[in-house]
Order: structure tokens, then C-alpha cells, then sequence
């Protein structure tokens, strides 16, 4: 059985370590740019939301009726 | 003879014999081993890596003026993959890439604000579309936590993938 350099364990055993915390980050980010680019139920948007300069935060979005608002 | 008993087990009652006599004192003791690890290579300055995350911040100020409101996760994604290179510990970066983060949103808020910019208004607003305490400072924490959510998300991702890699 190959041993790592670093970690002691096992080559085929950090390996899968690596992979699965490839896909859990993928997962996690897939998951947050989703909810932050379209919302969820009655969670608006909030990546275009809170964006500086732009969404909410132009002055000219105090203009825009609320009943409008997503 | 009861002073002699009184004595017993105590330190520099035994004289060793002549050895003692002679002046031959106790033998140093050993110091106890203190195991030390190699210092991680970094590969450039710290100031290097300073000037990167300034680039950074900067990066995520311009993403945000054309409307990327995703610019923090694509910076942490590139420090994550950078980390690569650098074997900064995440103790020691991911305090790093959200202060990048927080820099590259709150600077342009607190630009505009200190410019006559109605954003404590602003700010409240923003507060209650998402459902919270109508407050300057929620509106305020809501779009930094973003940022950082974000940065920590991409730094994530591009160090998982960069180790696989």
C-alpha cells in the first residue's frame, strides 16, 4: 500500500479525501450562487440585490414602487 | 543520630562520597527535546502577497462598478488556487480573503456614503426586502456577509480543486 509524503495516510485514502472535498466545495458554491442569484420562496435575490453601485444600493431604486420590487 | 534520620530524602543530605567532596556537583540535566517544524515556503515576500490581496480587493470594487455582484467568489477562487503556490494555512488566509472581500464592498459604500449618498436610507431598505429588522447597520452587515459568503465559497472551491489538480 502507498503511503503519502504529508499526511500518513494512506495515497488512495487521501485521494478520495481530496475528491470529496472537491465536490462538497462545488456543491456548496453551485448551491449559494444559486440562492444568491434568483432567491428562494420569499428570499429576493440578493447577489444583484446588495451589489455596491448597483441594485438596492443606486439611489434611484428609492424611486422604484415597492409593489414593483422582486 | 535524630538529625541525621531528619535528614534522609532530602536534597543535599547524600554527598555522593568523594565525588561530592571534591566539588563534583550535580550532572546537567538533559533539556527536554522541543520538536520544531520547518517553516513553510511562502515563495514570495509578504509583501508580495500583501500587494495580491489588495489586487484583489481592488478586482472585487471593479467587478462590482460594471454590476458583477459574483466578483468575490471569482477572487476567492483565484487566492484559493494561488494558496496553491503560497501554503498559506486557512488560519492564516481565509481571515485574509474576507477582509478582501469586505474591503472590495465596503470601500465603495463608504466612498459613495462620505459623498452625500442617502445609504443609511438605502441600507434599511435593503434590510427589509430580505426580511430583516428594517436597520442601516442590518442593511449594511447583510451586503458585507455576501461578500464574505461568497469569497469564503470560491476560496474553498479553487483550494479543493487546485489540491486535486
Amino acid at each position: 500500500m502507498t503511503m503519502s509524503d504529508d499526511g500518513g495516510r494512506p495515497a488512495r485514502v487521501r485521494r478520495a479525501l481530496l475528491l470529496t472535498n472537491a465536490v462538497a466545495a462545488l456543491a456548496v458554491s453551485a448551491v449559494l450562487l444559486a440562492l444568491l442569484g434568483r432567491g428562494t420562496g420569499g428570499v429576493p435575490a440578493l447577489g444583484p440585490l446588495v451589489v455596491p453601485g448597483h441594485g438596492a444600493w443606486n439611489w434611484q431604486f428609492l424611486l422604484i414602487p415597492l409593489r414593483l420590487l422582486p | 543520630m535524630t538529625a541525621e534520620f531528619r535528614r534522609l530524602g532530602k536534597r543535599g543530605a547524600y554527598r555522593l562520597g568523594q565525588l561530592r567532596a571534591q566539588g563534583v556537583g550535580e550532572g546537567v540535566r538533559p533539556v527536554p527535546f522541543q520538536p520544531r517544524f520547518i517553516r513553510a515556503n511562502h515563495h514570495f515576500p509578504v509583501s508580495v502577497w500583501l500587494l495580491g490581496l489588495a489586487a484583489g480587493s481592488a478586482l472585487i470594487v471593479g467587478a462590482a462598478a460594471v454590476g458583477w455582484w459574483f466578483g468575490p467568489f471569482l477572487v476567492g477562487a483565484l487566492a484559493g488556487v494561488a494558496n496553491r503556490i503560497g501554503a498559506w494555512s486557512v488560519r492564516v488566509a481565509l481571515p485574509a480573503v474576507i477582509a478582501v472581500a469586505v474591503v472590495g464592498w465596503g470601500a465603495p459604500l463608504a466612498w459613495a456614503a462620505l459623498h452625500g449618498q442617502p445609504y443609511r436610507a438605502l441600507a434599511g431598505v435593503i434590510a427589509a426586502i430580505a426580511g430583516l429588522p428594517a436597520s442601516a447597520s442590518v442593511g449594511f452587515g447583510l451586503t458585507l456577509l455576501v461578500a464574505a459568503a461568497q469569497v469564503v465559497a470560491g476560496y474553498w472551491l479553487g483550494r479543493a480543486l487546485s489540491m486535486i489538480a
